[in-house]
């Protein structure tokens, strides 16, 4: 089957999504199969005007009238002995009702909601949402003020598909604690996986807004830019994200994705066996701490490879005296950022145009352009070939 | 929803409909509570409006009712209503021809929701996903209901070649070379997005 060349396209179209019907459907073809229901006024003029009449033999009514009886003398004993049982003093411990067995019900609820809450999350962790959710649900019963408590009330949600639930959790749990970071980015998360971007993006503001560093609201903002296809925007975010995190897996998606949007701020650079993404709008840039936080990071790879020759190579189409006191200026940064540690080897050149354009790189790139590559250093010991 | 989940609802079509036939009007519900998602998607594949397909699909099976006498003893109730339904889809196209306004576009299918404490590439893949899934619907929305139908018969309600030859009135190997012949358009409708036509311009 696997050699079908239909066998994906037919999974797909399985697996492709369903309109849920209107939930009024059936009543609505009902409503117009069936013939039409008697006013309130004719359904009580009928039940009050006909007469109600009834037989009862002997034997059946004496029947009815024991079993009457019996179940009434049976309730009344089973009542009394249970509180024997149970409570003595004539109270029930913890509140239990009676006639129920007080050790199922401590399995649902606890007195304490901090116990309630320390129970749900560790049945959390062990993966047994659906009891989670229980407690979770009784401790922000208990204790409705405790943000956190809504707060893991909404993971229980979510993980048990419950997302409108874990939504109103979330919202809870912010309107206790309007800064509370935590529901915030998850609220914001489950949002964006309900494809609605918009609010996703608000509560990725609030979160950035609390912490600029926040790698999954960095992120994720560009995602929901991406999901509501305004690419300047999401140009802005990727850019921020990189401006903050430059390893993982991720800076290299978001690099690949600015290079995709025909944005080259950001370009990786293989020196090196190492490859490194750097801010070429900032090394462009006039000295200052950002250019010099750049240099550090070349600095750094550079330090931890073997023995290179760095080639730095600017393009500036505005003037060659411009590129070439960039060139110099990037040379004695690296050096001094280097030393004293390590003694580089560096080439510098520049010319009065444009990069030229290579197959990987799409158009569109600005205009003034940095290239950064190292090649082996030439050694004296090599053996000599004749 | 397939056909196993279908068919898996008791009592049986059969005696429903029987039970209807007799009298019991009410026992009607069953038949449209079982049946009305697959009905209603149909008609929103026809339609690509949320109103217009309910409305269609109460239509459908009031008309349903109203001709339930008719229905064959051996033949299988759903198969019978789609047949009702796609007659009731080709005559709202045709009457939509001689209208002069135009219907709205298809809203967008919310993304399939998936865990977001996951690593952040499962999500780029649940976009990707969604983003295949849209183009899919596209391209099935592009092929006329001849086409389009029997692919989702066969692959979403998992109905036989036998039982869609009898929907549409065709022999079963026709149906076979028919499900063959969409689903290579439909793939290459799929990977050239451009041949692509809005289906309201068919």
């Amino acid at each position: 089957m696997n050699s079908d060349p239909g066998t994906d396209l037919v999974a797909a179209i399985r697996s492709l999504p369903e309109k849920v019907p209107p939930c009024d459907i059936t009543a609505k073809v009902m409503q117009q199969l069936s013939p039409p229901a008697p006013s309130l006024w004719q359904r009580l003029r009928r039940q009050l005007l006909t007469p109600i009449g009834f037989q009862v033999s002997p034997l059946g009514a004496t029947l009815w009238a024991c079993s009457c009886v019996l179940f009434f003398l049976a309730g009344y004993w089973s009542q009394g002995g249970l509180r024997g049982e149970l409570a003595p003093s004539g109270d029930t411990p913890g509140g239990v009702p009676l006639g129920v067995n007080p050790a199922v019900l401590a399995v649902t609820t606890a007195n304490s909601p901090e116990a309630n809450f320390i129970i749900g999350r560790d049945l959390l962790m062990a993966g047994s949402e659906h009891q989670a959710v229980a407690f979770l649900r009784q401790a922000a019963r208990q204790a409705p003020q405790r943000a956190a408590y809504h707060f893991w009330q909404g993971i229980a949600y979510w993980q048990t598909g419950q997302y409108e639930q874990e939504r109103a959790s979330y919202l809870q749990s912010i309107r206790l604690k309007p800064d509370y970071l935590p529901a915030l980015l998850n609220l914001g998360n489950s949002y964006l996986q309900g494809g609605k971007a918009v609010q996703a993006v608000q509560l990725y503001s609030q979160v950035l807004e609390l912490n600029p560093r926040e790698e999954q609201a960095l992120y994720n903002q560009a995602l929901a830019f991406r999901i509501s296809g305004d690419q300047v925007q999401e140009i802005e975010a990727l850019q921020a994200y990189l401006s903050q995190y430059r390893q993982g897996s991720r800076a290299w998606k978001v690099a690949e994705r600015l290079r995709e949007l025909g944005n080259h701020r950001f370009r990786s650079y293989q020196l090196g066996r190492t490859r490194v993404i750097l801010d070429q709008q900032i090394l462009l840039s006039p000295k200052g701490a950002a250019q010099q936080a750049e240099l550090l990071r070349i600095a750094e790879v550079l330090r931890s490879a073997a023995p290179v020759q760095l080639h730095i190579v600017i393009f500036d189409p505005t003037g060659v005296a411009l590129a070439r006191t960039k060139a110099i200026e990037l040379s004695r940064g690296l050096t001094q950022a280097l030393a004293p540690a390590k003694s580089l080897s560096i080439t510098s050149s520049w010319f009065r145009q444009q990069e030229p354009s290579s197959p990987g790189i799409a158009p569109g790139r600005s205009d003034r352009s940095i290239v950064l590559f190292t090649t082996p250093l030439p050694t004296n010991n090599q053996e000599q070939r004749i | 929803m397939n056909r196993r989940r279908l068919a898996a609802v008791e009592p049986s079509d059969e005696e429903i409909v029987a039970r209807v036939l007799a009298g019991a009007t009410q026992e009607y519900a069953w038949l449209v509570r079982k049946y009305e998602r697959p009905i209603y998607n149909l008609m929103y594949r026809v339609t690509a409006h949320e109103q217009e397909a309910a409305d269609l699909a109460q239509e459908v099976f009031v008309q349903s009712f109203a001709k339930l006498q008719t229905l064959d003893n051996h033949q299988p109730y759903f198969n019978w209503l789609y047949t009702i339904a796609l007659n009731k889809g080709r005559d709202w196209k045709r009457a939509l021809r001689n209208r002069s306004h135009h219907t709205p576009w298809r809203e967008t299918d919310h993304a399939p929701r998936k865990d977001h404490f996951q690593d952040l590439s499962s999500q780029e893949q649940a976009i990707q996903q969604q983003q295949y899934q849209e183009q899919l619907q596209r391209a099935l929305l592009t092929l006329p209901a001849e086409k389009r139908e029997p692919l989702i018969l066969r692959y979403s309600y998992e109905l036989s070649i036998r039982e869609i030859a009898e929907i549409f009135s065709l022999s079963e190997s026709a149906t076979k070379m028919r499900i063959k012949r969409s689903l290579e358009q439909l793939r290459s409708l799929v990977e050239n997005p451009f041949n692509q036509v809005s289906p309201h311009e068919q």
